[in-house]
């Protein structure tokens, strides 16, 4: 889903965009057409940048030739996919990639047979996954819990509007069955949410990535042996239906820093986090 | 207001203010030249404030320094707290304490009972959701550290030549020489044997960050945290978790000590070696 503050921002920053285009007709001869192609230009950066800055950033960055020291002794990669690190003549690549297992064990639409089957395969799963990878890696899970009654209440909230929407279909003259199959299935998805607080289960909100890190004797030969291994750990993953994608630009540099200083709040995570919250 | 947006919103409306009064005054006060300047600048400030929203940390620095190689921060990315047991950064007004804990869990699928193995997964599933507070649970594959046996392999394999030289000007017996021999061709074997493989370790631990206006507050909150989950890690699992400290810690946020430098290094010249062969 898209976030809604971001779409302000990227519509604030588009209106700069149309007021150059009403007024830009006031540009007479060759004047005009520069205004215009400057107006287009930036109405592609302001798009490109509010929809995927993080894709955009780095290729740009990298195509410029720039370099970004984030720490002391720490320096992000041209691709800006990975941190490196030179200790007496060896470099170490440090990447993450994006990997929330949440949909594996919690579908909300599964039924219980299916999910216990899951849940004791998945102790079994993991072993197998981390045996076949021989370099170091972690996997992180960062959560928090969220307010009980606030969940509660705003799930009985979308569930009285999805009745709501059902039972205004069933009284139309020619009710959709696929509409109605859509709706019920919203239903039940949020039922089984409030079951399963009303069963004792906290609501949480997580946020899950791998690091790795990787070491050689030159810098691209690091970012290389990294890149293998990424590739390895989305094989070795395969299993779990997981979408694994390397983390680039301002996510790994806050990724980097939770290294050393967790995010504190929800809020925060997700301002920090596209891809992976 | 959230610094960063206030700035935005001032450089938008500079920027709307620019566009719309190039466009908008008649060539005869302003020649178009100079009007189409100021309009271009106008759409440049807006690109400007969407890079900067997400950005500015890069952005600021790319503008302070005329150099392709950026210092975004050269600051060490965390202290030490004074008893060695916490990472302190900086962060605004205050600081940002963050514990490390780990959790001495060692049970493999294996050995578990389908029920078992379900419980397992449910376990897990609860220690993600037990903290209120935002908390990162990790679990991931270390390299053995062997740098001081390999340094101690270096030093016998140093000592036994140097026997072995002094056994030859000295003009010791044939059977002697031979015993020094074999003796420096077992230590040889042994780091040969240590360095043909790396050894790999699975840790788990979770960390848990706190904010305090100063560095002892901070380390408080963030040890009642740790405390916190301990306490829930414990119950669930009936284990015993424990705060890391001092250098132990480092394995863990440092690259050079997940893959300690003496094992790495001697892996990579022991497969160059045998590439060059």
């Amino acid at each position: 889903m898209f976030d809604p503050e971001k779409l302000m921002f990227i519509i604030i920053a588009f209106l700069v965009v149309i007021i150059g285009f009403a007024f830009g007709s006031s540009f007479k001869g060759i004047y005009y057409p520069i205004a215009m192609l400057f107006v287009l230009i930036a109405a592609i950066f302001v798009l490109v940048m509010g929809f995927a800055d993080t894709i955009f950033f780095p290729l740009l960055m990298s195509a410029i030739g720039m370099r970004f020291q984030i720490a002391d002794g720490y320096w992000m990669s041209r691709e800006q996919n990975s941190v490196i690190k030179n200790v007496n003549g060896l470099y170490y690549a440090t990447g993450y990639i994006s990997a929330n297992l949440f949909q594996y064990t919690f579908k909300l639409e599964m039924p219980l047979e299916e999910e216990e089957s899951k849940m004791e395969q998945a102790p079994s799963n993991w072993e197998r996954a981390v045996a076949t990878l021989r370099f170091p890696w972690k996997y992180n899970v960062i959560s928090a819990g969220l307010d009980v009654q606030d969940i509660r209440s705003e799930l009985e909230g979308k569930r009285s509007f999805q009745e709501f929407q059902l039972a205004r279909l069933m009284q139309s003259s020619n009710p959709s069955a696929t509409a109605m199959q859509d709706i019920q299935r919203e239903i039940n998805i949020i039922q089984t949410k409030m079951d399963r607080i009303s069963g004792g289960e906290k609501p949480i909100a997580t946020l899950m990535y791998i690091e790795t890190t990787s070491v050689g004797v030159s810098e691209k030969a690091a970012a290389d042996s990294l890149n293998n291994q990424a590739s390895s750990i989305s094989t070795a993953l395969g299993g779990f239906d997981v979408q694994l994608d390397r983390i680039k630009g301002r996510e790994l540099l806050a990724l980097f820093k939770s290294n050393f200083a967790i995010p504190q709040s929800i809020g925060e995570l997700n301002d920090t986090f596209d891809k992976m919250a | 207001m959230n610094v960063k947006i206030l700035l935005f919103i001032i450089l938008v409306a500079v920027s709307a203010g620019l566009v719309a009064a190039a466009a908008v005054i008649s060539p005869a006060q302003l020649p178009y030249p100079i009007k189409i300047t100021i309009f271009v600048i106008g759409l440049l400030m807006d690109i400007f404030a969407i890079f900067l929203k997400d950005y500015s940390e890069f952005m600021i620095g790319i503008l302070g320094q005329r150099s392709k190689n950026v210092v975004v921060s050269s600051e060490a990315p965390y202290v030490f707290s004074s008893a060695r047991d916490a990472l302190v950064v900086k962060s605004g007004d205050g600081y940002n304490a963050t514990i490390y804990v780990k959790i001495p869990i060692y049970r493999s699928s294996t050995e578990m009972k389908i029920e078992e193995r379900v419980d397992f997964a449910r376990m897990v599933g609860r220690m993600v959701g037990q903290s209120r507070n935002v908390a990162r649970y990790t679990t991931g594959m270390f390299v053995m550290n062997k740098d001081m046996y390999i340094q101690q392999l270096r030093e016998s394999i140093n000592a036994a030549e140097n026997e072995e030289s002094s056994a030859v000007t000295s003009g010791q017996s044939s059977e002697e020489l031979a015993r020094i021999r074999g003796k420096l061709s077992m230590w040889r074997n042994i780091l040969d044997s240590v360095n043909s493989n790396v050894s790999y370790e699975q840790i788990s631990y979770a960390s848990v960050t706190a904010f305090g206006t100063n560095e002892f507050e901070a380390v408080s909150i963030a040890q009642q945290h740790g405390r916190e989950l301990i306490s829930g890690i414990g119950t669930l699992f009936g284990v015993q978790p424990a705060v890391i400290t001092g250098s132990e810690l480092l394995r863990f946020i440092e690259p050079e000590y997940q893959l300690p430098y003496s094992t790495m290094a001697e892996n990579i010249s022991k497969s160059v070696e045998e590439e060059v062969i």
